[in-house]
């Protein structure tokens, strides 16, 4: 929505986009250029292209949905111009579901954090993506890998996790998931500590659980009915209106940085 | 006639755990003869119940009443007190976990028992949980590779639970001063200690997954008190992680299995307490969770009815396994604090 109450236009073609400006139908309107428009890149592609062009066609904003793949070269945000938001769809790191863990925690650190998924063998480095991201946020800091193995079907990692003054462990155990119809990806986040977050994000069977245990009990996090893609939108749109960028872009290429580390290193004994 | 026990060890797993365990059984067990190592604790203990009591070991060696000598002692003490039993000509010998604390102390107290025909049992209870066996079932029946094992705790102080299960103490273990994790020696004894204290309740359950230990990935202390350790073991990534805390929420007692297709979580209740077995559940790859019935008796009771039943020669002590099982705890032990050393070395 613009300051003068007009509703922004959203470039898309896919299915949950088009029913995501449905839903936000005060704020946002399907239309058939990207100029001016919030603009949907698909993540199965080569999305860091498709952002730039986006960009050049004159987007407004910028949505990736759901990364699949890493990008062939590293890209740094500093390539990135800035000028526009950039909202990443991951719907494995949901920023109201994120909130929701962090938020339980009541400022309890973790004393150390544990991450364990599954995926498609093509899949995986951007589901441990995605569960770097999870620690990254449990854990308030930026990773450092300290180790890495694997084997052919899988691959585990040790973590620091740094913020200031302080440093905990974290570790992402991930394996490759044999083919046939419907398989999907789980992620499964333990913080342990005095709270004690678990969260499960069973793609196949639409589960996203976020529990939070305490000497008292364990508390159920509410489930968030919004779609991803209306969440996306619904923050690409804030974004347009109040000028306030967002991390997501950067966030991902730190994650994604991490799992290109993990992947390479994980043939080799030592960082 | 039940079979008449003598306890080596008086501390808090026999106070809240093999007492109360061995009250529930009396048509196969009495405890008959306790002894500790001068606390008097035997004492305590023993009044309650009607047994007898003396301090050392000598008494109870000798006690011709004893068929059964039950090892609840530091580790340390283990191998050599397995010993003592058989050249004592005990029936047979029921030892907590570890068994021992050196390979060559596995080798020497197996060869022992074996020439002796004395029936040996370590208390491994999770081994002995019938979720173990429904798990073990669902990884035969759903056919996958096994390509990671991970076993995480999150432990509040034992004495949560020692409340709900006995009373009278002792429930408190001996207290020893902190040691300086600064020094990487002192760091990889702890680790060297945790591991085969109490990583060793899962490791059988590990080894039977992911037999051998190719390369320890990582291998560290999480402080207050806990370790993270990843190995790798052919195809199979293991990681076994341990955070004990002053305070917290309900003990997480947790074995995950990931197969090629499908996950096993195996969640076993708080040590001490009875609340039947483990909690099996498989996810399947294509997202359908399936949960199993718990069995309402547990593993500690379970591995109790176990001994018995080996008592009475209805199967074999499978000396060879428990070897096996002791090797593996030893060198993964010793590998994981070998890691520890590297890591301070550079």
């Amino acid at each position: 929505m613009t300051p003068t109450g007009r509703r922004l236009g959203v470039f898309t073609r896919l299915p949950s986009y088009l029913g995501a400006a449905a839903g936000l139908s005060i704020t946002a309107i399907p239309v058939g250029e990207p100029g001016g428009a919030v603009v949907v890149v698909p993540g199965s592609g080569d999305w860091w292209q498709g952002m730039l062009a986006a960009r050049d066609q004159g987007a407004a904003a910028v949505i990736i949905t759901d990364p699949q793949v890493l990008p062939h070269e590293n890209p740094d945000a500093g390539s990135w111009p800035g000028d526009i938001p950039v909202v990443v769809d991951r719907p494995r790191l949901r920023p109201d579901v994120v909130e929701d863990a962090v938020q339980a925690r009541r400022g309890h650190r973790a004393r150390a954090i544990t991450v364990e998924c599954a995926a498609p063998a093509a899949e995986l480095g951007v589901v441990a993506s995605d569960g770097f991201g999870w620690v990254r946020s449990l854990g308030v800091g930026r990773l450092v890998l300290r180790a890495a193995g694997g084997t052919t079907q899988g691959l585990m990692a040790l973590m620091d996790v740094q913020s200031a003054g302080a440093s905990l462990s974290a570790t992402l155990v991930g394996t490759a998931l044999g083919g046939g119809r419907g398989a999907g990806s789980l992620l499964q986040v333990l913080a342990l500590g005095e709270v004690r977050t678990e969260v499960v994000v069973d793609q196949p069977a639409g589960l996203v659980r976020v529990e939070t245990s305490t000497v008292d009990g364990m508390l159920k996090a509410a489930e968030r009915y919004e779609s991803p893609a209306r969440l996306a939108l619904r923050r690409a749109l804030d974004s347009c209106r109040s000028g306030a960028p967002t991390a997501d872009l950067e966030e991902l290429l730190v994650d994604l940085a991490l799992s290109r580390e993990l992947l390479q290193a994980s043939r080799r004994p030592d960082v | 006639m039940p079979w008449n026990i003598g306890i080596l060890g008086a501390g808090p797993g026999v106070a809240a755990l093999h007492l109360p365990v061995l009250g529930q059984l009396p048509e196969l067990f009495t405890v008959a003869h306790i002894a500790d190592s001068g606390s008097g604790n035997a004492r305590v203990l023993a009044e309650r119940i009607g047994a007898r009591c003396s301090t050392g070991e000598q008494d109870l060696l000798e006690d011709q009443c004893v068929d059964v000598v039950a090892i609840c002692s530091p580790p340390v003490q283990h191998a050599r007190q397995i010993l003592a039993s058989v050249a004592a000509d005990k029936r047979a010998i029921f030892c907590e976990k570890p068994l021992a604390a050196t390979r060559q102390e596995a080798e020497a107290v197996i060869e022992a028992c074996r020439a002796a025909g004395a029936i040996l049992m370590v208390g491994t209870n999770h081994l002995f949980d019938a979720a173990w066996g429904r798990a073990k079932q669902q990884l035969v029946a759903l056919e996958g590779k096994v390509r990671a094992v991970t076993v995480t705790l999150a432990l509040p102080p034992n004495d949560r639970y020692h409340q709900l299960v006995a009373e009278g103490g002792p429930f408190q273990a001996v207290r020893r001063g902190a040691p300086d994790m600064q020094d990487p020696a002192v760091a990889a004894g702890v680790l060297r200690q945790l591991l085969t204290g109490l990583a060793i309740h899962d490791l059988p359950a590990v080894r039977d997954l992911a037999p051998g230990i190719d390369e320890v990935v990582y291998a560290r202390l999480a402080p207050p008190i806990g370790y993270l350790v990843g190995y790798r073991a052919g195809d199979v990534l293991v990681q076994l992680a341990l955070t004990m805390l002053p305070d917290g929420p309900e003990a997480l007692w947790r074995m995950t299995i990931t197969t090629s297709h499908d996950r096993i979580e195996v969640d076993f209740p708080p040590a001490f307490v009875h609340a039947g077995s483990a909690a099996v559940r498989v996810r399947s790859v294509e997202g359908r969770r399936t949960s199993y019935r718990r069995h309402p008796e547990d593993g500690y009771v379970a591995e109790w009815r176990l001994l018995a039943t080996l008592l009475e020669g209805d199967v074999p002590v499978e000396y060879d396994e428990l070897l096996a099982d002791s090797h593996y705890a030893v060198d993964l032990a010793d590998a994981a604090a070998a890691k520890i050393l590297e890591g301070a070395g550079q």
